[in-house]
């Protein structure tokens, strides 16, 4: 499941107001979430002090803001809190480390890819369980790729199969099986692609399934069946011990992990609602809070029980243009309007602080970061207006606003949706600041998602507030190309979409990340000239837990995604 | 909405007429001198017209602009400059309460007009002339009536995709006026009868002068019972929708938006500033609405006493 | 009797006909389904058009109204978009929790209400019965939502009495009686955040009848015979004064169901309330049809239960 988490915090990021953000899986990018380096070194709880030699035994509480769907299988979950407990119990054939690579085994021992990059050969451990005592094998994991692949699968993760061989002819039905999948023996399985890409690894599926509990059963059999509902029968440190539909999950330990057994006896995840969360995290009532809006951070920092960390995310938002409209086509009006708006006063302000302002599409986190535009645009409205006076923005009339090239007046429009406090809070912020370089803005009414995103697609908008939630993998096709249905400014570019699947597809970009580092960032170079988008600021992620917890590891993803070493969790004896 | 499945069963039990009361007054007269008498009306009164007459002239009492943001300035404790802080995007509160005031009285007093207008004409309509216009509306009104409140709503709402204060105005109309439609065709269904009503029809009056110079104005009582106690809900019913996510949007304030701030439990403990004025607002006014149409419907129902 | 009762019952086809046809024609009037919302830049536009197939949004609204009607006479109350799962399944999961909440809310009502009118139609128009007024009156004024944090602030965070989330402790594996306990502790706030208006309302309610019934020739005879005031209250006045609450029973419905709605949100009560607010904010369709439905019907239901126990306490009434 991890290279399928839907990520749906990020769409409106920071906030106490939930009720809309868990709902809708709005706007999201794929994210793998997945265990970085073993030797990344975990932060113990309480800075500074020794925390001493772990021991066994203990229970800690999560906070779920809504209740999961409850469909615990990595391959139909939708929900973000269906996937929380999925993390602990089921194990992945590898993990990201901290490069952001794929080089940790997990189920999987070791790897390769053949000399054309087209043929992946997988080797699982052979020590490895069930939580039922079966053994893991490659038909589990087949039979993972199988069922996505299945005409009958109406989940989301289709596309972590479509690039094997035969998955396009199983999908529709006229091949029972994955045509480019070779057995070799119970543990060795051949994998071919359709064509060799740098990505290959982080877009395939990897979270094997029970073939053995599933077996016989069509996907819409699977969603239902008690394994996915009641008693699901995992890999990881963690097993199922009670569902309680609507209101909790109880994990226990897994004595029979093939890793180092966990030191927790217990791991209950509880559905609290935002609202009372923080107060229930200070109160000791639950023991980790993640999604904590920046606001919170100074008040739970002063709070001497509590271990609060925050860390660069993988999601940002931004403002779009929407191309299509003609006001719009002046590059010089787009740069202008990027130098005016305080992004600064913006992280400063309503992030606390907790967040960077942007200036491209990759992430200060991802390995694709380019540090050229580091402050590529300042907030300068001097600048701004200079821009706007020499392309021939004026303000002839006396009206405090420019006229465009022509003399007509010009007036802009910022939409915005509902449901991120943050960037509903950011939409006047950026009306006020345009107006100071004499743009006339006029602020929508706020829009349901769903209506906005149909709306955005359809390009009605002239402005508009939106953001992305990244993999760690930088590829940005799929929002960036010209024909992608979801590049919402409908900015079409031909160098970009070559830069774009050069950077994924030459030989030299899969055989060098460093290569094809280069590519991304002659590509963001030319995005931030182009100026789509104006990239306004990427959130931190912020996590609190309680003290008494000793042994958490706190990286790039947080502290309780994926199954990030929950077994090396632990509680002293004394605070039990 | 509360009111009103109450209120028609007081009737019962009412004690009988008091004697000796003044005569020689209009019913009107009455009602008013009755209304004055009564002490916690007074005071609701006194009260809206003080919160009224703040929040219409709030320029003059708040020289901040209540959609100013200053984003090096939030959530700024109370004193100085900003008398009662500033909220998480560094706007003045004490601004926004009192222009949120004016957009909470808004929605207050024209859900309530509408309302009204909507309930009392439809109600009349299918008093008078009964039939198939009064099967009509009935019917109307038992398919609203029969869905929950707050639900319809909610759905409606939801339905519409975009919020706006209008938007917002308009859904509740919609949502309520079948009460008042039932209890003024219930009150025309009475008058309908009475001697004066069938008079004007047997000398040719034409129906509208009837409904409006004859029958209105006789059963303005109880209209204006319920309309002052829809007013008080709706301002309630507008922070509930705003907690739910679906009130007046952001930048507009309004006390329900503000009082929202109460719902982060850190807000709630440590920045009281933030929530208990739109709190202690809302339930003043809300308070001040509810006396002032309780003192009414005392003064109005010419069977009952101080009770 | 029954006849009337069959015929009201009766009633209740054409109505909630109406109904979903009102409800339906609100939701073919939204812009967008549940699935515009819904982007990943992985998944190619095939997938969305396969789930609108495949939840027949591709179809017209008559036809989707027919299909959705012909389910739901058969008890499917259609596939929510979301869960992908029957919507009588998450329903069923969730209403006992719902109607748990509404009887302790109703008890909580009656218990507090009852006696504390009472007391301050006993003594009208002294500090007591001043005091109880205005609170009835800030109960009335109150959002509920407000109401339902400031009990948590105090009660379960400030004090520690009462848990603030859920029906139970969570993986405490309690059995029989304790079990039980524990879902008395944990309804108490939920419940008392339902029930504040009505008992504020209730509160008023009875003052007014019992100080009415109080004036009452029949009460002022029995004073006159001596009989003793207690006797009096007991056998004359309050028979009397709060015979009409009992119908306020069912038609308190639409109220309670509303309340339900920010109660169950604010407690993570797992109710069909909380399931309603979660499938608006996901234009969850199927189950916004199937619990509003639910909810008219349940009103239709309050009102005809509140006919027959008016027919049932009061002699005076009869139906044809």
């Amino acid at each position: 499941m991890m290279m399928g988490l839907i990520r749906i915090r990020q769409n409106s990021q920071g906030g106490r107001k939930m009720k809309r953000k868990i709902f809708s899986l709005g706007l999201a990018l794929v994210l793998g979430w997945t265990v970085a380096a073993c030797n990344n070194q975990a932060s113990p709880g309480g800075d500074g002090e020794d925390p001493g030699e772990p021991v066994d035994g203990g229970k800690v509480t999560m906070s779920m803001f809504s209740a999961p769907k409850g469909i615990f299988n990595p391959v139909f979950y939708e929900d973000q809190y269906d996937v929380y407990p999925l993390h602990y119990t089921f194990e992945d054939l590898w993990y990201y480390d901290k490069d952001l690579r794929l080089t940790i085994p997990g189920l999987a021992e070791k790897w390769e890819f053949s000399d054309d990059n087209q043929t992946l050969t997988i080797h699982l451990r052979k020590n490895a369980k069930w939580h039922d005592g079966e053994p893991i094998t490659v038909d589990d994991l087949i039979f993972a790729w199988e069922t996505i692949a299945h005409p009958d699968y109406t989940g989301s993760r289709l596309y972590m199969v479509e690039k094997i061989k035969g998955a396009e002819a199983m999908h529709e039905g006229e091949a029972d099986e994955l045509s480019g999948v070779e057995k070799v023996d119970d543990y060795t399985v051949k994998v071919t692609f359709e064509q060799a890409a740098a990505n290959t690894l982080a877009n395939l599926w990897a979270t094997p399934i029970p073939k053995h509990v599933y077996e016989g059963m069509n996907p819409k059999e699977m969603v239902k069946a008690d394994a996915t509902k009641k008693k699901p029968i995992g890999s990881g440190p963690f097993q199922f011990k009670e569902i309680k539909p609507n209101e909790y999950v109880v994990l226990e330990r897994n004595p029979d992990y093939y890793g180092e057994n966990a030191h927790l006896d217990q791991i209950v995840w509880k559905v609290v609602s935002q609202d009372v969360a923080i107060g229930a995290l200070e109160n000791g009532e639950i023991d980790f809070l993640t999604q904590i809006a920046p606001e919170e951070f100074e008040s739970l920092k002063k709070n001497e029980n509590l271990t609060v960390k925050e860390t660069q995310d993988f999601a940002y938002q931004y403002m779009g243009f929407n191309l299509t409209k003609e006001k719009l086509q002046d590059k010089k009006l787009r740069q202008a309007i990027t130098y005016g708006i305080n992004r600064k006063a913006m992280v400063d302000g309503l992030l606390k602080g907790h967040g960077t302002v942007l200036n491209q599409h990759m992430p200060q986190a991802s390995w694709a970061y380019n540090e050229e535009l580091k402050d590529a645009y300042p907030y300068d409205p001097e600048k701004a207006k200079k821009i706007l006076k020499e392309a021939g923005y004026e303000d002839k009339d006396g009206d405090n606003f420019v006229e465009d090239p022509e003399g007509n007046p010009l007036t802009l429009t910022l939409s915005y949706p509902t449901g991120n406090p943050v960037r509903e809070k950011s939409a006047p912020v950026i009306v006020q600041d345009l107006k100071k370089i004499g743009l006339n803005v006029k602020l929508d009414q706020p829009a349901e998602q769903g209506v906005f995103y149909e709306k955005v697609e359809k390009a009605e908008y002239e402005l508009f507030l939106a953001g992305w939630s990244l993999t760690p993998d930088p590829d940005p096709s799929g929002i960036w190309m010209s024909t992608d249905q979801w590049n919402f400014p409908r900015w079409e570019n031909e160098k970009s979409d070559e830069l774009i699947k050069k950077a994924v597809l030459s030989k030299e970009a899969i055989e060098d990340q460093e290569k094809r580092k280069q590519i991304y960032a002659e590509w963001t170079e030319l995005v931030s000239e182009e100026a789509p988008y104006v990239f306004l600021y990427s959130m931190n992620r912020i996590e609190a837990w309680n003290n008494r917890v000793k042994g958490v590891t706190f990286d790039w993803r947080g502290a309780i995604e994926d199954h990030n070493w929950v077994n090396e969790w632990w509680i002293p004896k004394d605070q039990q | 909405m509360q009111e009103s499945s109450i209120q028609p069963k007081t009737v019962e039990m009412q004690q009988p007429e008091p004697k000796g009361k003044p005569r020689g007054k209009s019913p009107l007269q009455l009602a008013l001198r009755r209304f004055f008498k009564n002490k916690m009306a007074i005071a609701g009164v006194i009260i809206l017209a003080v919160v009224s007459f703040i929040s219409i002239f709030a320029p003059l009492f708040i020289s901040h602009d209540p959609l100013a943001t200053d984003l090096y300035n939030t959530n700024a404790e109370p004193g100085g400059e900003h008398w009662l802080g500033t909220d998480d995007t560094g706007r003045d509160v004490f601004a926004r309460l009192l222009y949120g005031g004016r957009i909470s009285l808004i929605i207050g007093l024209v859900t309530m007009l509408g309302t009204v207008l909507i309930g009392a004409v439809l109600g009349a309509l299918a008093g008078y002339y009964g039939r198939w216009i009064d099967a009509l509306v009935m019917r109307l009104t038992d398919l609203v009536l029969a869905l929950p409140f707050l639900l319809l709503i909610l759905f409606v709402i939801a339905v519409l995709a975009e919020t706006s204060l209008w938007i917002l105005i308009i859904t509740l109309v919609l949502v309520v006026w079948p009460q008042t439609a039932r209890i003024v065709r219930a009150e025309f269904l009475s008058l309908r009868e009475q001697e004066y009503v069938l008079s004007a029809q047997a000398i040719g009056c034409r129906d509208s002068r009837i409904i409006f110079r004859h029958m209105i104005p006789n059963a303005v009582a109880p209209i204006i019972v319920n309309a002052t106690l829809l007013m008080g809900l709706m301002i309630t019913v507008e922070s509930s929708l705003s907690f739910l996510g679906f009130g007046v949007p952001e930048p507009t304030p309004t006390w329900g938006n503000m009082l929202n701030a109460a719902r982060n439990v850190r807000i709630l403990s440590s920045e009281p500033w933030r929530w208990i004025p739109p709190g202690f607002m809302i339930v003043i006014t809300v308070l001040a609405i509810n006396f002032i149409g309780d003192g009414l419907r005392d003064a109005f129902d010419t069977k009952s006493t101080r009770r | 009797m029954y006849q009337y009762i069959l015929r009201r019952v009766l009633i209740f086809i054409p109505m909630l006909f109406l109904i979903s046809v009102l409800l339906f024609t609100l939701v073919q009037l939204a812009p967008g389904d549940a699935f515009t919302g819904q982007l990943d830049p992985n998944q190619d536009a095939r997938y969305y058009e396969e789930m609108r197939e495949r939840f027949g949004l591709d179809k017209s609204p008559v036809e989707q109204y027919l299909m959705w009607g012909k389910n739901f006479l058969q008890g499917e109350l259609g596939i929510s978009f979301r869960h992908k799962l029957p919507v009588s399944e998450l329903i069923g999961d969730r209403i006992g929790n719902t109607i748990f909440l509404g009887i302790c809310a109703y008890i909580l009502t009656y218990t507090l209400a009852i006696p504390l009118g009472i007391f301050s139609a006993q003594r009208p128009y002294s500090k007591w019965d001043y005091t109880l007024t205005g609170a009835a009156f800030v109960g009335i004024s109150m959002p509920s939502f407000f109401a339902g944090l400031l009990l948590i602030f105090l009660f379960s965070f400030t004090l520690d009495w009462f848990p603030f989330s859920g029906t139970v402790t969570a993986g405490a594996g309690l059995g029989g009686m304790e079990a039980f306990i524990d879902k008395l502790h944990h309804v108490i706030l939920p419940a008392i955040t339902l029930s504040i208006i009505n008992i504020a309302q209730y509160t008023r309610f009875t003052r007014s009848s019992v100080l009415a019934a109080k004036q009452q020739d029949f009460v002022r005879t029995a004073y006159a015979k001596g009989v003793p005031a207690s006797v009096v209250l007991r056998k004359h006045v309050l028979r009397n004064a709060l015979l009409p609450l009992v119908t306020l029973f069912g038609l308190d419905m639409g109220i309670l169901l509303s309340g339900a709605v920010i109660t169950e949100t604010i407690f993570s009560w797992p109710g069909i309330g909380q399931l309603l607010v979660e499938a608006i904010i996901n234009r969850d369709y199927p189950i916004m049809m199937a619990v509003t439905m639910l909810a008219s019907f349940f009103v239709l239901l309050g009102n005809l239960v509140a006919d027959i126990l008016y027919a049932v306490v009061d002699p005076r009434i009869r139906y044809e």
